[in-house]
């Protein structure tokens, strides 16, 4: 009985859920990418390195680190 | 100490229990809830793991997840401002999908697990690679090669193991990605991603590497073998849809396939294509060899990362790079990073003493004669059955002698996307028609495609030509492409492929007795030691795990013969079990499945 309700209610969540999304994209990411997009690099689109390679910096030696979702 | 690595939401969902220092068991998914490359939380296989251990959660001292969420999650938001505008909509599905489930994953685990905050820990994605190739292999010391996809910004790594330390030195990053690029091929050609990667794998040897000079105009491979994408080429890192652009066809010269139009017949322009990125690829991997060799001074190489699961280029790195010895764990993708995360907390962070290397793949389920004959009985099904071993043996080496094709079920299932001979579909390898009659009556599967074989491992010099010194570890789980001999191809011609070359299989009689002892007994009668092995599966459906699902998959296709353990079942048995599970999968995932 309850299994059409939860249906609609979660394509309508999703629906609702891109809406939103859609509304964040151009007025909380929008004015950050625009920036970012014109000073920085970060998928290496520009630049040509002799190597992509670059030094392995993440640090997750300890429990602690491993705690860490980051 | 047992250690549970979990590895889920993107790619094969799995569980893999460690027990001081030993997986002791593991499993996808898919195998479990019959939907194949599954991504879900594995709840089922995680309860497969700890039942068959006969402990509960609470034993279990570290539950390790396999990546690093919110570093995947950083690298989502950058590349989105990176492609702004034109990420609007990769940004609102997979926020969507991060929103609703992928965020959220330490306390999914801690919820549905209860266990305590303090035992939750969380590997590198690719760090995880690393420790499953190289805390499984029988290496002290080696240099290691990661390569996939993506994993959080990493696609791919270099480093060293030693003892029971790993230092990862250097790492490539999104988008410029090895597997990727090799998806982005995948699709061109007109297969799914993420599915149709074997099959892009499987055709090029019908054609010419023609077209490497288009594919380098829109890459450049450096000393290193690292890998730099002019990403106005590429659209994966800002589409939902696709994974490259209309300059790419232009360079290619002709309009992508259509996946949908399930176009199997072999263009030669396609199978040209087909060539040319897998021989791209060796390039990039040989070159990457070379230099992690060269930066650790070690010559033993351990490989990971879905794109070591390309065993073409695998087959040519011994003869043809500075490596001597490779290892690639038998689930070298993103399923085998459960194992990985769950080996590099107990050797890396706590440092467990490593143990004997995994030299087999059979940590699944498996079912007793016991539960193979009350399923027999409770559904009716006739059948004979062999109390005598070597009486069984016979019978299955008398009916493929005779041209039937059986589905074979016995002991463990494999871990990894590898049917190793628990969960096999086997066959005469010297008939000719035999390739033919699978493909299309039982796998129902494109006609291009190769079969495996599986060869005695004392006879396996004998029939494939094999690097000298090489211990051919890869070869143990199928991972090795390398030219049949020339005076044996027209021997074996349903697993030698066009070029003359089969992905070998080795199987030993310590890790395997029962399918070593069958192929053997099959050599008495035919001078063959090899038959031919693929999965036992249909197209689009997750390899068998129970006697039910083996005998539905068996009534569903033109086999001939299914054998369960010790129990024989002919085709006049066949018919549907309608409470088991049935699902095929003939999708890839979407592009922003396969980089979110």
């Amino acid at each position: 009985m309850f299994e059409p309700v939860t249906a609609f209610l979660e394509r309508f969540g999703n629906v609702v859920g891109r809406i939103l999304l859609t509304v964040v994209y151009f007025i909380a990411v929008a004015p950050v990418a625009i920036v970012y997009r014109a000073v920085a690099d970060s998928l290496m689109t520009k630049r040509r390195p002799s190597s992509t390679y670059r030094p392995w910096e993440q640090i997750n030696d300890t429990l602690e680190d491993a705690r860490r979702q980051d | 100490m047992y250690i549970l690595g979990l590895s889920f939401y993107y790619h094969d969902g799995s569980a893999a229990l460690v027990k001081d220092g030993v997986v002791v068991a593991a499993g996808e998914e898919e195998r479990f809830t019959r939907r194949k490359h599954d991504p879900g939380y594995p709840a089922r296989a995680i309860a497969f793991c700890l039942e068959h251990e006969g402990i509960t959660i609470d034993d279990v001292d570290y539950v390790v997840f396999y990546e690093k969420p919110f570093v995947k999650f950083e690298r989502l938001l950058v590349t989105a401002f990176q492609t702004f505008p034109k990420s609007l909509r990769v940004f609102r599905e997979s926020m969507l999908a991060w929103m609703q489930k992928k965020l959220w994953v330490r306390s999914h685990i801690l919820e549905k697990l209860k266990i305590p905050k303090k035992k939750l820990l969380f590997a590198d994605h690719h760090m995880s690679h690393a420790a499953a190739s190289f805390f499984c292999s029988p290496f002290d010391e080696a240099a290691i090669l990661t390569l996939d996809g993506a994993g959080e910004w990493t696609t791919s790594t270099m480093g060293h193991g030693k003892g029971t330390k790993i230092e990862l030195v250097k790492e490539m990053r999104f988008p410029h990605s090895v597997g990727l690029l090799y998806s982005a091929f995948t699709a061109y050609c007109g297969f799914e991603v993420n599915e149709g990667e074997y099959k892009l794998m499987g055709m090029a040897p019908y054609g010419e590497p023609k077209y490497v000079d288009r594919i380098m105009q829109m890459i450049k491979i450096g000393d290193d073998g690292s890998l730099w994408q002019d990403m106005k080429y590429f659209a994966y890192h800002w589409s939902a849809t696709h994974s490259f652009t209309p300059e790419f066809e232009k360079v290619m010269g002709r309009p992508a396939r259509d996946p949908a139009l399930e176009d199997k017949s072999l263009d030669p322009f396609y199978c040209d294509v087909a060539m040319s990125i897998q021989k791209v690829t060796e390039d990039i991997m040989k070159k990457m060899v070379d230099h992690v060799v060269s930066l650790t001074g070690c010559t033993n190489v351990c490989l990971a990362g879905g794109v070591a699961l390309n065993s073409v280029a695998n087959g040519k790195l011994v003869n043809e790079t500075k490596a001597e010895q490779i290892y690639i764990h038998p689930a070298a993708g993103d399923d085998g990073g459960a194992a990985g995360a769950a080996m590099w907390a107990c050797h890396h962070l706590l440092d467990v003493p490593r143990a004997k290397a995994l030299d087999h793949a059979y940590l699944g389920s498996e079912y007793s004669d016991e539960q193979i004959e009350a399923f027999l009985r409770e559904h009716g099904i006739v059948f004979e059955k062999y109390d005598d071993d070597a009486a069984f043996f016979e019978r299955v080496a008398d009916d493929l002698v005779a041209g039937k094709v059986g589905g074979w079920f016995r002991g463990r299932f494999e871990w990894g996307p590898r049917a190793l001979g628990a969960r096999s579909i086997i066959a005469d390898a010297s008939n000719p028609e035999m390739k033919e009659i699978v493909n299309a009556k039982i796998k129902f599967r494109e006609a291009f495609r190769p079969f495996a074989p599986s060869v005695l491992q004392e006879r396996a010099r004998e029939w494939f030509e094999l690097p000298e010194g090489d211990e051919l570890w890869p070869a143990r789980f199928m991972l090795y492409v390398v030219p049949v001999k020339d005076d044996k191809r027209d021997k074996i011609p349903a697993i030698t492929h066009v070029d003359g070359s089969g992905r070998l299989q080795t199987v030993y009689a310590d890790t395997n007795p029962d399918y070593h002892r069958m192929i053997s007994t099959f050599e008495k009668k035919t001078g063959i030691p090899v038959v031919l092995n693929t999965s036992f599966n249909l197209k689009g459906e997750p390899i068998v795990e129970t006697p039910a699902q083996a005998f539905n998959t068996f009534s569903r296709s033109e086999m001939d013969v299914l054998y369960l353990g010790n129990y024989v079942i002919t085709k006049d048995a066949k018919k549907i079990i309608d409470s088991t599970p049935f699902h095929l999968r003939h999708e890839g995932d979407r592009i922003v499945e396969m980089v979110s």
